[in-house]
């Protein structure tokens, strides 16, 4: 026996089945093994250790070959063919002592040979028949009709004829060939036309052929031919290890042909997609050698410039007028000069007349040592248009803000007169009331004055004047001319125009001098003036003059209030609150106010009044707003109206 | 009457004023009694007359008008000066229609308060007179019987005692008897006299 494919067909069947599969397949050809041993009527106790040490052996490889390759084994790859010896060889040595025990069992021949046959015989039966099975049971004869290659078909029936022909004649021609040994090496030299024009299905094809003829050859049989001298059984040996040379041999060659143009085809795919992208970027790339001319454009480049891709392809940037005039060109130049990137966008008109905005980005590389530049650019007209449409719209809506501010400030110009004007006339109109109520409080002590100095004169006129009374009488003198001069000295500080800076007002005298100066009035208008202070003083920032306007203000509303009514009763109250504010409040027990808000209270010429101009309100309202403060009014529950203002307090570490 | 015993009462809360009028009234030969609320002076109990009084329109709590009312209500018609350091035509209006004595503007000329004061007093003296007169009246009025009285309002228009009886329904002479204790107990002479005096406690009218 020079080949035993049993192992080598059990390993296909293991390779082209899952791994689930294998127990099945194992036991299956375990049986028909076993069967056909039955029938060659070989001992039972043989025939079973030979089927195991085979299923061993096919186990074995498939094992080795599927962990070092993976599952999809088809032997067009360097490293299957690689485990495939591996498996023929080293696994296949291992099989090969239970088959050489198995055989002792039998035959006289000594262990040591009977593994090197069986190794041998097995090994080749490996190498030979499981690419075989493998690679052309997956061949697609209906796809090769359909796709009719009939060179191909033609071809390959030539190279058998050749093959079987050139196989024949180192072997069994026993004419001019004999004892050379330059045709078998021609053969294997041969094996690389099946593996570049076949691949791996051609060169199993051929190593079976070239197995068949050269172990039934005369010069195996017959001998001395090709290997010369010796017993048939080691001319046998010799054409088994031709034989597994060439076949791992061929397959590498078939496996790495087979490789490398996977790769190519790979590489090419991944250059073809990268050609597609590149042509169907929607933004236009140019590419230039440093001389300026067009090394490659894209689609959209293309259509960027207007022309055919042949006309843009001919172009050198440096010769584009374009360039020149609309700047582009100085930005290439520094990009190639400084390597850095250069962003323009421009407006131009190509060579080829489209007029359009470019926006563009141009960065210099350096490719097989020489320097180029990339164009990265796109139209960007629309924009343009939109943008210069928003800079029209910007500048129309500057000039409009603009008028409008004028207008504004104008306007305003204008209600600060008005306000001046007003404040004024209500200024003009309190003096009136305050000449009133200072007027008692100046005569009282020119009054006061007056009757000492009548006292006085009346003393002097007696027999004998009594000193020391006139002495007391004119210190009393002098002091009420005090007390008439700060009472002076306060209405001036009333009724001054420039009035004087903000300052650390004490609220608490505030309300003091204001109720004092109205006490009169209240006597006339028969209402009870009452004054609450808790605390008694407190400090806030701004101006005492304003604020003593304000709240004569207010005291004056509710003294028209009740303008009458005896037994009305005005409440002035000071507090503390809400925390970090004092309020001021009025409150009278005259009518409710008729209003629809409180807001309308404080518009300007607003009044219920028949001598009202309607400005009193507005502008304490104004007054206390630039003071920071609030302003509102309230009825209350049983009947009268109470008037209120809140200033932020002076924070105790600022005084 | 010596000046000494006629009172000048001065209501005022300003007592650098008050004091210095004080003074000056007490100088004038007044006697000068000084108070600084309205409040203060109702509480004094020994208000002599005749006298006057000088009163602040303002005051702090109770006005001058409202101690004038008061007075009013209780029958004494003391004399009202009324001082303010701010006066106006509706407020001094106002205060003579309350019946204001005077009305004095501060600061007023020594002359112009010696006149107030003299006025006053002296219509506080009629007063004080006519007070008394009324009084003793009344006493006599009071004396009367029932018919008396009846026969008194009777006589005082004019009717004869036939005429007195006819109305009364009772004899002319009883009304002759009744007449004769009427112009006794009345201390008249005539009806001319007996209209005066009810005339002057107003019971004529």
């Amino acid at each position: 026996m020079a080949v035993w494919p049993a192992g080598g067909i059990g390993l296909s069947a293991l390779l082209l089945n899952p791994r689930r599969l294998w127990p099945a397949i194992v036991l299956a050809l375990f049986a028909a093994g076993n069967a056909a041993n039955f029938i060659q009527h070989r001992p039972v106790i043989n025939s079973f250790g030979f089927m195991i040490a085979n299923m061993a052996e096919s186990l074995g490889c498939a094992w080795v070959i599927t962990r070092i390759c993976g599952n999809n084994v088809k032997f067009d790859r360097v490293i299957e063919v690689l485990a495939l010896t591996l498996g023929a060889t080293a696994v296949n040595a291992a099989s090969a002592c239970i088959g050489a025990g198995v055989a002792m069992l039998t035959s006289t021949a000594s262990y040591g040979h009977l593994w090197l046959t069986w190794w041998i015989v097995d090994g080749l039966g490996i190498l030979i028949m499981t690419p075989l099975v493998v690679t052309w049971s997956s061949l697609d004869i209906s796809g090769l009709m359909r796709n009719k290659q009939w060179t191909r078909l033609i071809e390959g029936a030539l190279f058998i004829v050749c093959w079987g022909v050139l196989s024949g004649l180192p072997f069994n021609s026993g004419l001019f060939f004999r004892n050379s040994f330059v045709f078998p090496y021609m053969l294997v030299a041969l094996l690389a036309w099946p593996a570049l024009r076949f691949g791996q299905r051609g060169v199993t094809l051929a190593i079976m052929l070239l197995a068949v003829i050269a172990i039934t050859s005369l010069a195996v049989i017959s001998g001395p031919l090709v290997w010369g001298g010796g017993s048939e059984e080691a001319r046998l040996v010799l054409t088994q290890l031709y034989l597994g040379f060439s076949a791992v041999s061929g397959m590498l060659l078939a496996a790495s042909f087979a490789e490398s143009r996977q790769a190519q085809r790979k590489m090419a795919e991944s250059l073809d997609f990268l050609e597609t992208r590149f042509g169907a970027y929607p933004i236009a790339i140019f590419t230039y050698k440093s001389s300026g001319q067009v090394v490659s454009v894209n689609d959209a480049a293309v259509r960027l410039v207007g022309a055919t891709r042949e006309q843009v392809m001919k172009q050198n940037f440096r010769e584009l007028e374009s360039w020149k005039r609309s700047g582009m060109l100085a930005a290439a130049e520094k990009a190639l000069a400084t390597g850095e990137e250069q962003i323009f966008e421009g407006h131009t008109v190509s060579s080829y007349g489209h007029d359009f905005w470019i926006s563009c980005r141009f960065a210099s590389f350096f490719y097989a040592g020489d320097l180029h530049l990339m164009l990265l650019g796109a139209d960007v007209s629309e924009r343009k248009k939109i943008d210069e449409k928003i800079r029209l719209l910007n500048l129309e809506l500057e000039q409009r803000v603009e008028e409008r501010t004028r207008e504004v400030v104008r306007q305003n110009e204008k209600l600060q007169e008005m306000f001046a004007e007003l404040t004024h006339m209500s200024r003009v109109a309190v003096l009136g009331q305050l000449t009133a109520a200072l007027a008692h409080e100046i005569n009282q002590p020119l009054g006061t004055i007056l009757n000492r100095a009548s006292s006085a004169k009346m003393i002097l006129s007696q027999e004998k004047p009594d000193t020391a009374k006139l002495q007391e009488i004119l210190s009393s003198i002098i002091d009420e001319d005090e007390r008439a001069g700060n009472v002076i000295r306060r209405l001036r500080s009333l009724i001054k125009k420039e009035l004087p800076a903000t300052e650390a007002v004490d609220l608490g005298r505030v309300v003091e001098e204001v109720t004092a100066l109205v006490r009169n009035r209240s006597v006339l208008e028969e209402a009870t003036l009452s004054v609450h202070r808790s605390p008694a003083s407190m400090l806030v920032m701004g101006n005492r003059v304003q604020l003593q306007q304000v709240l004569l203000n207010l005291i004056t509303n509710a003294l028209e209030a009740v303008n009458g009514v005896t037994g009305s009763k005005i409440v002035v109250r000071l507090e503390a609150r809400p925390a970090g504010k004092a309020t001021v409040s009025v409150s009278n027990s005259g009518p409710a106010i008729e209003m629809k808000n409180v807001e309308q209270l404080f518009q300007p010429f607003y009044t219920t009044k028949k001598e009202g101009l309607g400005v009193g309100l507005f502008i304490c309202r104004s007054i206390i707003h630039a003071h920071g403060g609030l302003i509102s009014a309230s009825n209350d529950v049983v009947d009268g109206a109470t008037f209120y203002f809140t200033l932020p307090l002076v924070e105790e570490n600022a005084v | 009457m010596s000046a000494t015993s006629l009172v000048v009462y001065i209501v005022d809360d300003d007592r650098n004023f008050r004091e210095s009028l004080e003074e000056l009234v007490g100088l004038m030969g007044y006697r000068a009694i000084g108070f600084d609320t309205a409040e203060a002076f109702l509480e004094d109990p020994r208000i002599q007359r005749p006298a006057c009084l000088l009163l602040d329109m303002y005051l702090p709590a109770l006005d001058g008008f409202w101690l004038q009312d008061t007075l009013k209500a209780k029958g004494i018609s003391l004399p009202v000066i009324y001082i303010t350091g701010h006066g106006d035509v509706p407020m001094s209006v106002k205060a003579l229609k309350k019946g204001a004595s005077d009305f004095l503007l501060k600061p007023f000329p020594p002359e112009d308060l010696r006149a107030a004061i003299i006025t006053a007093l002296t219509q506080d003296a009629a007063n004080v007179a006519h007070e008394a007169r009324q009084h003793k009246i009344m006493a006599c009025v009071k004396s009367l019987t029932p018919r008396e009285y009846e026969v008194m309002c009777q006589v005082i228009t004019g009717k004869l005692n036939k005429q007195i009886a006819a109305t009364l329904g009772t004899a002319e002479k009883t009304i002759r008897k009744h007449r004769g204790q009427v112009m006794r107990k009345m201390r008249v002479a005539s009806v001319a006299d007996l209209v005066r005096a009810l005339e002057t406690v107003g019971i004529a009218s």
